[in-house]
């Protein structure tokens, strides 16, 4: 008995290693989606001094998590995510059509297509065994959760922290976004991404079980800042 | 209990309307109207398009309130839909389910209708969830917005508690390709304030218009939203065209929603149309 259990206990840490690594190295920001070149309409608000320094920074990302992209991003990766886990394409190819129509601007459209485009056939290309992924997600681009949650759920990566890695990553690249912007000193950056810890776990518990109606943003200014960051004069950022 | 009458009239409704295009105008095919949902034709016989007017004859909308409104435009048909005023929705009482308004649209090959009703008016622990379903067949196109004014802001009224849900959802041949999901729920008043959010404006309203030719409009529209004097600003991909308008109080939102929406119908029209009369302030 005692051999068998210490057996058991090996494998699911090697398990463990390989599910965290993966996960790491896709929400790394070396993985390359490109996600340094969007702000999320962050310019355009800094631009307008609606966000100036540390704590209206914090502020902005808070209510991003909490009230827009950050809410909306979760629930669409955890519905990816059981999708996928259970091989339903046709709920995959919904997903990606709603995942697209959700965005309100030309750019936060660009911003997730594109990464969701380039964080697929990044993941197709390095890790061929996952070939499951290129059957269930549907050629056309899907929003950047959906490709990380249909992803996350082939390579049997635990829902939660799939989750939890996706809204750390997203808090992480406005952040840097902000620091750039602002601009700020990067130990205040990282103060804000400790800060936003919480609110990431908070809003990954909630979307893992919430339903697809409960999908809603309240960020309208994000909305405003990103139609007007379209003809922003200096602009170092696509959205 | 007793100071609580036993029975509260309530608005429940259901109205539909179905118009075809014949002999060279839109003409009225079918109505319907149960309950508190009612329906007006003041422009019936406009060659430019028929135009109707929804009525919620209860005078607003409390818990436990339900309307539907269900429309369709036949092939080629060009329909106008507006509201008779603004619809107010009141206070709640606790643990209520909220005030439910439906409305549903479908655009047949090559029909092109409008929704452009007056804003809503959320008062002080409203609540109201609202959803508008189009479904638009092959050049079909549609302009539709919506205005939401938190309290009555020209007394001054700050509203602090409410409940507002909006779910848009508009499908081209079945495929879904705007999905707006707008929730504002709770501690409204305070959510409001945060930059991110409304920063303050106690009045926004969003316009889409959907159409083949709507990335070739967005320079004008973007011109007509940098002149304002509120926030407004839009943006096109592919057959969309999304603006969004924030605003410090409802005047100023109604009388910035005039001159787009003015300015949207005579662009699309290619001539000068006047509002709905129902508009005018």
């Amino acid at each position: 008995m005692p051999r068998i259990i210490m057996v058991a206990t090996t494998m699911t840490t090697e398990a463990a290693a390989a599910w965290l690594y993966r996960l790491m190295a896709w929400l790394s920001p070396a993985y390359p989606v490109g996600a340094f070149s969007y702000s999320h309409g962050l310019e355009w608000a800094v631009e307008q001094r609606l966000v100036g320094d540390r704590s209206s920074l914090e502020d902005w990302l808070d209510d991003v998590l909490r009230h827009g992209g950050g809410r909306i991003d979760a629930i669409l990766c955890a519905h990816a995510y059981a999708a996928a886990a259970l091989g339903d394409r046709p709920t995959l190819v919904g997903l990606r059509d709603l995942g697209e129509a959700l965005a309100p601007t030309r750019e936060l459209a660009l911003e997730t297509l594109s990464q969701g485009e380039a964080f697929r056939t990044t993941t197709l290309a390095a890790w061929p065994d996952l070939e499951r992924l290129a059957e269930l997600l549907p050629d056309r681009l899907p929003a950047y959760p959906i490709a990380v949650g249909a992803a996350a759920a082939v390579a049997a990566i635990p829902m939660l922290p799939a989750l939890e890695a996706y809204l750390h990553a997203f808090v992480a690249n406005l952040t840097s976004a902000g620091v750039r912007l602002i601009p700020l000193g990067q130990t205040d950056g990282q103060r804000i991404v400790a800060n936003l810890e919480p609110v990431c776990v908070e809003m990954a518990e909630a979307a893992r079980l919430a339903p697809l109606d409960d999908l809603g943003t309240a960020t309208l200014m994000v909305d405003w800042c990103s139609m007007r960051h379209e003809t922003q004069y200096t602009r170092l950022f696509r959205s | 209990m007793k100071d609580e009458p036993a029975f509260l009239p309530r608005a429940q409704g259901r109205a539909e309307l179905e118009v075809k295009w014949q002999d060279g105008r839109t003409r009225l095919a079918h109505a319907l109207e149960e309950g508190a949902a009612k329906l007006r034709f003041p422009r019936a016989d406009d060659p430019a398009g028929f135009e109707a007017v929804w009525i919620n004859s209860a005078g607003g909308l409390t818990d436990g309130d339900r309307l539907t409104l269900r429309v369709k435009a036949g092939e080629k048909a060009r329909l106008l839909l507006t509201s008779q005023a603004a619809e107010k929705v009141y206070r709640a009482r606790h643990g209520m389910a909220a005030a439910r308004l439906d409305v549903r649209l479908d655009a047949a090959l090559g029909s092109h209708v409008e929704w452009l009703p007056q804003e809503t008016i959320l008062f002080e622990s409203g609540m109201l969830e609202r959803s508008f379903e189009v479904d638009l067949a092959p050049g079909a196109t549609l302009l539709a917005a919506e205005s939401v004014v938190l309290g009555r802001t020209a007394r001054g009224e700050v509203v602090e508690r409410g409940q507002f849900a909006d779910s848009w959802m508009i499908r081209r041949e079945g495929q879904p390709i705007w999905a707006d999901r707008l929730r504002l729920t709770g501690a409204i008043g305070a959510l409001g304030r945060r930059p991110a959010l409304l920063d303050g404006a106690r009045a926004f309203a969003s316009i889409l218009y959907v159409g083949a030719d709507a990335e070739s409009r967005q320079e004008a529209v973007r011109e007509w939203c940098e002149a304002l004097p509120i926030r407004a600003g839009c943006s096109a991909r592919g057959e969309l065209l999304a603006l969004r308008c924030l605003a410090a109080d409802g005047d100023q939102l109604r009388m910035a929603m005039s001159l787009l929406l003015s300015r949207f119908r005579s662009a699309l029209a290619g001539a000068t149309v006047p509002l709905p009369r129902l508009w005018s302030c």
